[in-house]
């Protein structure tokens, strides 16, 4: 009976092992071979590099340095990991929404925009008074002729869901084709809500305009390339 | 139980396929009515408009607003053993892009617009 019993502890234990993609799965294929196995696959978390946690879970690069090790690299520093409650909250976010069929997140990047103008950036407002109302700027371009402003609110709205297996059943459940058996579906929206000012060359404020609506992908342009940029004319 | 059962044969019907559709920014600036006269036309009538720009380049010669909206669809069938069997797939992307060239005096040297990014499904999968 012990020994039935002990068996099993060996088995699960090895099956845990080759499942983790480090161990003997780890030791008997290298890059070169690639992660074929009938018991396990050599998972990117446990021989990868540069593991982190982001809001799309804990992520790390395969690269291109051999995987033929009895252990995971950095062994330490993984036990570790995550390393704040921010990290661990990020990574207990996405494995739920890993399991979720219909998932949706909004993120925002900068200052909230109020639905109108403030009141407080009436014409002849010094820019001062703009810069403490409303802080730094994204962009500031600095004029003789007079000084623009941009304040911006970025946002990404993302929902998906899916049909049919559940995303972590692909790497947890050595079954061929079985991550194949889904369909999935994810829908992203990123916008931006901006505010203009133009300020004249004593730089009292002319006109405060508010974005309509508009749109802007953080991923596809900052937008800032004249940041604090000296006066055209001295540039020359 | 009917549910299910029509759940599974759709899953197994799209199996291994997904699609992400990505829509960046609004392309409002492409239906407004641009009635701008180079010369005349100045950078707050612009903004005025279209509202503020997405991107502010400086050049020695003109200050260029960029306005952009872009869409992005990306469709896969993947096939995995272990390994990806089969692997197939289909990337869109399309720009749409307003720029605008002031210089002097704030006043319009020259603008230009593309066309509107076009939501066509049958596109993004590659028919």
């Amino acid at each position: 009976m012990k020994r039935a019993r002990a068996a099993l502890a060996v088995a699960l234990a090895a099956a845990a092992q080759a499942l983790s993609g480090c161990g003997l799965a780890t030791l008997m294929y290298d890059s070169t071979i690639g992660p074929i196995t009938p018991v396990g696959r050599i998972h990117e978390l446990t021989v990868g590099e540069d593991i982190h946690v982001s809001d799309a879970g804990v992520q790390a690069s395969l690269g291109d340095t051999p995987r033929l090790r009895p252990y995971p690299r950095d062994l330490l520093r993984r036990l570790a990991s995550p390393s704040s409650f921010w990290f661990a909250a990020q990574g207990l976010q996405a494995f739920l929404r890993s399991f979720a069929p219909l998932s949706s997140r909004e993120t925002h990047v900068g200052t909230p925009m109020p639905p109108d103008v403030p009141a407080e950036l009436q014409p002849g407002a010094p820019l001062a008074s703009t810069l403490a109302l409303l802080g730094p700027p994204d962009v500031w371009l600095r004029r003789k002729s007079g000084s623009l402003m941009l304040y911006r609110d970025a946002s990404k709205r993302t929902w998906s869901f899916y049909i049919g297996v559940p995303p972590p059943v692909t790497w947890a459940v050595p079954i061929p084709f079985i991550g194949s058996l889904r369909f999935r579906y994810i829908s992203e929206r990123a916008r931006a809500e901006k505010l203009m000012l133009f300020f004249d060359p004593s730089d009292a404020l002319i006109e405060a305009r508010l974005g309509v609506d508009s749109d802007v992908d953080s991923d596809v342009d900052t937008g800032v390339d004249s940041d604090l940029e000296p006066e055209p004319e001295a540039a020359r | 139980m009917k549910r299910a059962l029509a759940a599974a044969l759709v899953a197994l019907l799209f199996a291994g396929c997904t699609y992400h559709a990505r829509q960046v920014g609004d392309d409002h600036f492409l239906n407004e009515p641009v009635s701008w006269t180079i010369g005349t036309t100045t950078l707050r009538d612009v903004v005025h408009d279209i509202g503020p720009p997405d991107a502010i380049r400086w050049t020695p010669k003109a200050l260029v607003f960029v306005y952009r909206a872009q869409r992005h669809a990306n469709s896969s069938l993947v096939l995995t053993a272990y390994l990806n069997i089969f692997s197939g797939e289909a990337q869109r992307e399309q720009d749409a892009t307003l720029v605008a060239g002031f210089g002097k005096d704030d006043v319009l040297l020259y603008y230009g617009v593309s066309d509107a990014p076009g939501d066509d499904l049958a596109g993004d999968v590659g028919f």
